[in-house]
């Protein structure tokens, strides 16, 4: 059965005009996931990291129960509304095989490229980078990079050493950069479809005249796992078929409001009101498709945030602060670990605010949120803090507690590569080297 | 079902010494005309031998499926493509074709050179489709294929403006399509048999590569099979003594073996750590690995009776499995060959810890399983599954004072009635492991109880594991077991009614072979049987 | 821990076959072997009553032993909010800094006359651990030692340990408690989970493990990695290789009492030793002890418990700040000056020619896990030997 008349359609595609193609509706839509626009074509998945310095303070913040009812403790308290949305990791370890744990150097750039740095330099190719280069192409930017505090080399993303994506640190550089001149209006103008898009599909029409001469030898029983195939081939022709339609218009995008220039600089205060204000915006940026991959670090690994009116650093408070006897922990850097929390939970919150289709940005979207260190006071790289929200059009099944048990970090990396749809069956190096991703994760 | 096994072994015993000459090659039915889906393993292996290793092959196969009390390998005659299984597929496709006309890979493959880069040239095409096809689908492609996937390659070339571009989406297509994803039995009429079907010879030669060597057929077979030579005995016999003699029947038998034991039960393996925290990672790795190379050396290094791999003091060791049996292992990285000491506790691989730590619970050993496993996996005789109702708490309280060993608390539970008929099949031989715990670490006691390993298998007694795998070696069902499960695999379906009486005298040659694995392969590959097709019409019925 | 001693036990034999070799001399041919991995080997610190111990609080960080140099006004006017950008730079620029740019961490030796990095403070209490290592009993100079006060250990024996003296009131080393212990132990032990540095320990000829008075025990490197279980703690009964370095094997008599296994004195002890602060890494790659002895106990569990008594040359204990840098200083809030001065005024092993102490007392804590230990020669006859 052939569903519609490719030679058609493409004699109408070729002439080079953009123009909308009518094409017959199918049997077998892919939904199922209430994450379709109304036509039934999907939403783009979009995909991000979430990154914070400094890890997380023992018995705070790791719910002591794993799987669905896992608990809330103190730091995960801003996430508790979102908890269903909500994937909490531990005890996935950054190996080292060896080679030593540079303080603040290895955690992040471990996780990131599944390789342990043998020396004070980004070790390979993040695994953000390898989503944003299969997802990222057909948007106006790859990928977005931010930072929280005032500095454009606070990044865990790029290909190597020398080839890191900056961060953008303002939030009005970064409304400028996105929604300025250059800015076009996603719902207005002309649709070009993808040539490379409309060749694919082309293609398979080769293995569909096939089908004839491939019944005829089998039997009964394999003819009907022959249909199996042939619909299986259906659907993603369907899909093909779907990117070459102009798309449905972007309802969820609003050009923002620009806002004020100011100078952020590493006190708290003022990394918490630019970082509110670029999760705005960036919320805006991904619902207005102008780009499908970000990354947010907002603070950095050795955390030099200080509270107004104090020289003392985040950093230096978790090496130097004595834990406060009965309270069992660090007061004073405990606290800056609240206020970066209390930002997840307003970043998860900017996301789910935006209404998509049935859902919401956040559930078209996966984000992996994570830091370089479980216990920052002597750097540990096993055990690293990670969490996984919205669920990437729902692909991804959340709200659990998973433990890794000393499992590699880079399952969950290779997890996340999968969630989205790269065709990654393998990722990290040494013992890091992962085939296995969370299958448990997976809808 | 075990009654049938048995009856089929006192008569492979009672022949065994009259017919010891060789009688005719009892007729078979065979089985109607199949399809069998690559498993990853052959997809893999298939492109590697077609492009070259540095193609590389990254995407998620759909799963793979083990009919009951069968293999995986049979499982691949029942099984399609998922609508998310094809996506993968194409996009595994379409990153291979793209590797492969690449500028570092083209010139190996494109040997023509376009007209015009930019336009669409049939001749070179078409030229390079059929040659490559005939490779991607075992055999030469029809005209209408060559024809249409040339058609494709033009199309997607005005498309995108580039010949290599939509010559390599056309070679994507080609590679998600049924042709090579699936092997599809392809026949001819039997000059033979009048009105009767045989398997081409080019389907002959798929079925030969993938049965011994799990891959693709490479050029001598596929030119074989255009010559003829695979019609005639003296030209099969030929390419299977070749196929025999290369070092890629040692991955074929590897993966029959992962296939006959169920390793696909390790990938998902999960300890309590809190009671077993020496199942680490490394360890979970080299434990398939170990008793994989036990059973290649015994069967296939040293050519030896099969039978040999249930008693073997030979094995071999990593230093993470060293912390597993208490051992020193010298070397630092890699395998090194150990030997268990005469008298050792342990002997054979149903000692080693694959089969202790698979057939196990994730926090205590499982008498249970492990004799299940035994019967089931080792002997081909299906243990029926439990009643529905049963209370198994007695069981599982591995903290009740009143029964402390596994035995204690699986007699206890014998005591119902309706358990104690399978219990009685399973218990005796899974006791006799208790010695190793979930993990197949030595134990000598379970809490404070000591343990007592003895037992007997349908009446033959032993006293230890080790002991346990003579007994499992001089039981006439196992080899049986054996030689069904090797034609399962060379078939990759379950064996039908009509082939009964083959399989009985397979198993006698087996036996006069002195029990040689890589005689039977031989036997198996030169027969009639492997080979046979039912007329596409016989009824399941026909075929019980 | 968790520790399954059974395997290891039951292969013993096998491995004592291995162990007799040119590394391993003398006794060996009787008796039993035990192998074993250490798995601690850090600064032993007595978390006595800290009031006692430490009676003026804690040795002052970096920053606030600079405001402490200052005078009242100045400090108050340095603690405003609005001068806190004044105040860092001062701490952590000009007060790390000598006259010629020097880095108190780097080149400590250039600050020991400038009175803005004083001693810091020592520890007021009486108990410690530690080993007697000077003989005496009220800590006069020797031919090997310089005049000191001598601590009692928990049982009451007379021991030397200058730098818990020195160093016991610093939040680098007492940390915050016993419960939490301090970064330093927790560092030296999570490096050889990391596998930066591993060693071993071989009891041989132990004919009874509660009274033997004749063994022979062997502390060696080890360049072999070792596996962690989920906890991240070290697996029982692996498999070690003894380095092929031979100063890094030390090998020593000892005699086991009621369980307790002390050695003799190892004169001279190296063992490799590799430290990564933010520096450039493995710069200091050897431990040096002298005047070495153990006292191990041999616990039920098979876990081997004790502590380590001997000097160390304060270059080599100060050189992990030296690895570190002026980040030692400021990120790690150690006044690197004073902590090295301290050790020049409170050495008391090996004088020099004009009487100054070069090296000072220490005790290790030391825990060891059940392994087989294979000395290298073995190994290789022993792979031979195999078909």
């Amino acid at each position: 059965m052939r569903t519609f008349d490719r030679r058609r359609v493409l004699r109408s595609l070729l002439g080079g005009s953009a123009i909308s193609v009518a094409l017959p509706l199918f049997d077998c839509v892919l939904n199922g996931n209430g994450t379709a626009l109304a036509s039934g074509a999907p939403l783009p998945v979009r995909f991000g990291t979430w990154f914070w310095g400094l890890g997380v303070t023992p018995g705070r913040w790791k719910p002591t129960k794993t799987g669905k009812d896992y608990d809330i403790l103190p730091e995960l308290r801003p996430i508790e509304p979102f908890k269903k949305k909500i994937s909490i990791f531990s005890g996935f370890d950054v190996l080292l095989d060896g080679k030593p744990n540079f303080p603040h150097q290895t955690g992040g750039p471990g996780f990131r490229t599944g390789i342990a740095p043998p020396a004070l330099a980004f070790p390979g190719v993040s695994f953000d980078v390898m989503i944003a280069d299969a997802i990222g192409g057909n948007t106006r930017f790859r990928s977005i990079e931010l930072s929280g505090i005032a500095d454009s080399t606070n990044t865990l993303s790029g290909r190597g050493a020398g080839q890191m994506n900056p961060s953008e640190s303002s939030a009005l550089a970064f409304y400028t950069r996105v929604f300025g001149p250059d800015y076009k209006d996603p719902n207005a103008g002309a649709f070009v479809p993808d040539p490379k898009i409309m060749a694919r599909k082309s293609v398979l029409s080769a293995v569909t005249e096939q089908r004839q001469e491939l019944e005829r030898q089998l039997g009964a029983a394999d003819k009907a796992r022959l249909d199996q195939y042939f619909t299986s081939l259906r659907q993603v022709e369907n899909q093909l078929a779907m990117q070459l339609q102009k798309p449905e218009p972007l309802l969820a995008c609003a050009n923002p409001h620009a806002p004020e220039g100011f100078d952020v600089g590493h006190e708290v205060e003022n990394v918490v009101k630019n970082h509110e204000l670029m999760a705005q915006i960036l919320a805006m940026a991904l619902a207005c498709n102008q780009t499908k991959v970000f990354n947010m670090h907002i603070n950095n690994s050795a955390s030099s945030l200080t509270k107004r009116g104090s020289t003392t650093s985040h950093h230096q408070l978790t090496h130097d602060e004595q834990i406060d006897e009965k309270l069992g922990y660090q007061p004073v850097a405990t606290q800056f670990v609240k206020d970066l929390m209390d930002q997840w939970g307003t970043f998860v919150r900017v996301l789910d605010g935006v209404k998509e289709g049935d859902g919401t940005l956040l559930d078209n979207t996966l984000v992996v949120a994570h830091s370089d260190t479980d216990f920052a006071k002597v750097h540990t790289v096993s055990s690293l803090p990670v969490m996984f929200a919205g669920s990437a059009g729902g692909r991804v099944k959340s709200g659990v507690h998973i433990e890794g048990k000393g499992e590699p970090v880079t399952r969950l990396a290779l997890t996340a590569m999968q969630a989205v749809g790269l065709a990654q069956d393998r990722f990290g190096s040494g013992s890091m080297e992962t085939k296995k991703p969370l299958t448990e994760v997976f809808a | 079902m075990v009654r049938r096994v048995a009856t089929l072994l006192l008569l492979g015993a009672l022949c065994g010494s009259l017919c010891g000459c060789s009688p005719a090659e009892p007729e078979t039915s065979g089985a109607p005309a199949g399809m069998r889906r690559l498993t990853e393993e052959q997809y893999r292996n298939s492109i590697a031998d077609i492009f070259g290793t540095h193609i590389q092959v990254a995407g998620r196969f759909d799963p793979i499926l083990r009919p009951q009390h069968g293999l995986i390998a049979a499982g691949t005659s029942q099984i399609s493509v998922s609508p998310a299984g094809f996506e993968q597929y194409q996009i595994m496709a379409t990153s291979i074709a793209a590797q492969v006309l690449d500028p570092a890979h083209r010139n190996t493959f494109l040997t023509c050179a376009p007209k015009d880069e930019t336009s669409a040239d049939a001749t070179c095409a078409e030229s390079f489709l059929r040659q490559v096809g005939g490779l991607l689908y075992r055999r030469p492609l029809t005209d209408a294929e060559a024809k249409a996937y040339t058609a494709a390659a033009g199309e997607a070339t005005r498309i995108t403006g580039t010949f290599t571009g939509g010559l390599s989406l056309s070679l994507a297509s080609m590679l998600s399509s049924p042709a090579f994803i699936f092997e599809i039995d392809a026949t001819e009429p039997d000059p033979n048999h009048a009105g009767g079907q045989r398997l081409n010879a080019y389907a002959k030669a798929s079925r030969l590569s993938y049965f011994l060597w799990n891959t693709t057929p490479d050029a001598a077979l596929l030119a074989a099979a255009a010559r003829g030579d695979l019609h005639t005995a003296s030209g099969l016999s030929q390419q299977v003594d070749r196929l025999l003699a290369s070092p890629r029947l040692e991955g074929a038998m590897r993966t029959f073996f992962a296939d006959m034991l169920q390793f696909e039960v390790d990938a998902e393996l999960v300890k309590d750590p809190a009671i077993y925290p020496l199942f680490v990672r490394a360890v979970k790795e080299d434990m398939p690995e170990q008793t994989l190379r036990t059973l290649v050396d015994v069967t296939l290094t040293k050519a030896g009776d099969y039978r040999d791999v249930f008693t073997t003091r030979d094995t071999f060791m990593t230093r993470p499995l060293g912390v597993i049996y208490g051992i020193p292992v010298p070397q630092k990285s890699g395998w090194m060959p150990y030997q268990f000491a005469e008298g050792d506790k342990r002997a054979g691989v149903l000692t080693l810890m694959n089969f202790l730590a698979a057939f196990s619970h994730d926090g205590r050993s499982s008498p249970t399983l492990r004799g299940k496993a035994l019967r089931e996996l080792v002997l081909c005789q299906p243990v029926p599954i439990p009643p529905g109702d049963v209370d198994f708490a007695l069981v599982q309280d591995t903290k009740n004072p009143l029964y402390k060993t596994a035995r204690d608390r699986l007699t206890a539970h014998r005591a119902n009635p309706s358990c104690a008929g399978c219990h009685k099949i399973m218990d005796p031989v899974g006791l006799a492991m208790e010695n190793f715990d979930g993990i197949g670490v030595f134990r000598a006691e379970e809490g404070e109880g000591a343990i007592d390993a003895s037992g007997d298998l349908d009446g033959v007694g032993f006293a230890t594991a080790a002991d346990l795998g003579r007994v499992i070696h001089d039981n006439p069902a196992t080899p049986a077991c054996l030689v069904n499960r090797m034609y399962e695999y060379a078939v990759r379906r379950s064996s039908v009614a009509g082939e009964r009486a083959w399989l009985e005298s397979l198993n006698q040659r087996f036996v006069a072979d002195g029990y040689r694995i890589p005689k039977l392969l031989r036997r198996i590959a030169l027969s009639d049987a492997f080979f046979k097709i039912a007329p596409p019409e016989t009824t399941k019925e026909a075929l019980r | 821990m968790r520790v399954r001693l059974g395997a290891a036990v039951a292969a013993l034999a096998c491995i004592a076959g291995l162990s007799t070799s040119s590394a391993a001399p003398r006794v060996a041919e009787k008796g039993e072997t035990l192998g074993f991995l250490v798995t601690k080997f850090a600064v032993a610190i007595y978390y006595g009553d800290f009031a006692t111990d430490c009676p003026e609080g804690f040795s002052p960080t970096t920053d606030e032993q600079y405001l402490l140099t200052q005078t009242p006004a100045e400090r108050a006017r340095l603690l405003k909010p609005e001068n806190a950008p004044e105040l860092e730079k001062k701490w952590k620029i000009e007060y790390t800094s000598g006259p010629n740019g020097e880095d108190i961490c780097r080149n400590p030796r250039s600050f020991l006359d400038d009175p803005r990095h004083p001693v810091q403070k020592t520890v007021q209490g009486k108990t410690s651990y530690g080993m007697n290592l000077d003989g005496t009993d009220d800590g006069r100079a020797t031919a090997r030692s310089c005049q000191h006060a001598k601590f009692r250990n928990p049982q009451g024996e007379l021991v030397d340990n200058q730098l818990y003296r020195i160093m016991g009131c610093a939040k680098s080393w007492r940390g915050e408690g016993a419960t939490f212990g301090g970064s330093m132990a927790l560092k030296y032990n999570s490096y050889m989970k990391d596998g930066l540095h591993n060693y071993l320990i071989e009891l041989r000829g132990v004919n009874d493990r509660r009274n033997d008075d004749d063994v022979e025990v062997g502390i060696y490197s080890t360049d072999d990695k070792s596996m962690l279980d989920g906890s991240r703690e070290h697996l029982p009964n692996q498999t070690f290789a003894v380095t092929s370095n031979p100063r890094w094997r030390n090998v020593v008599h000892g005699r086991i009492v009621d369980g307790v296994l002390t050695t003799d004195v190892i004169d001279t002890m190296y063992l490799n030793w590799f430290f990564a602060l933010n520096g450039p890494y493995g710069a200091v790659n050897e431990h040096e002890f002298r005047q070495v002895h153990f006292r191990l106990t041999l616990e039920k569990s098979g876990i081997l418990k004790g502590i380590m008594g001997g000097y160390q040359p304060i270059e080599i204990t100060s050189a992990q700040a030296r690895n570190g840098g002026k980040g030692v200083a400021t990120n790690g809030n150690r006044d690197c000056a004073s902590e090295y001065k301290s050790m020049v005024a409170f050495a008391d092993g090996y004088p020099d020619e004009n009487g100054q102490c070069t090296m000072i007392s220490l005790a290790q804590d030391v825990e060891a896990i059940p392994a087989f230990v294979l000395h290298p020669e073995a190994a290789r006859a022993q792979t031979a030997a195999l078909p």
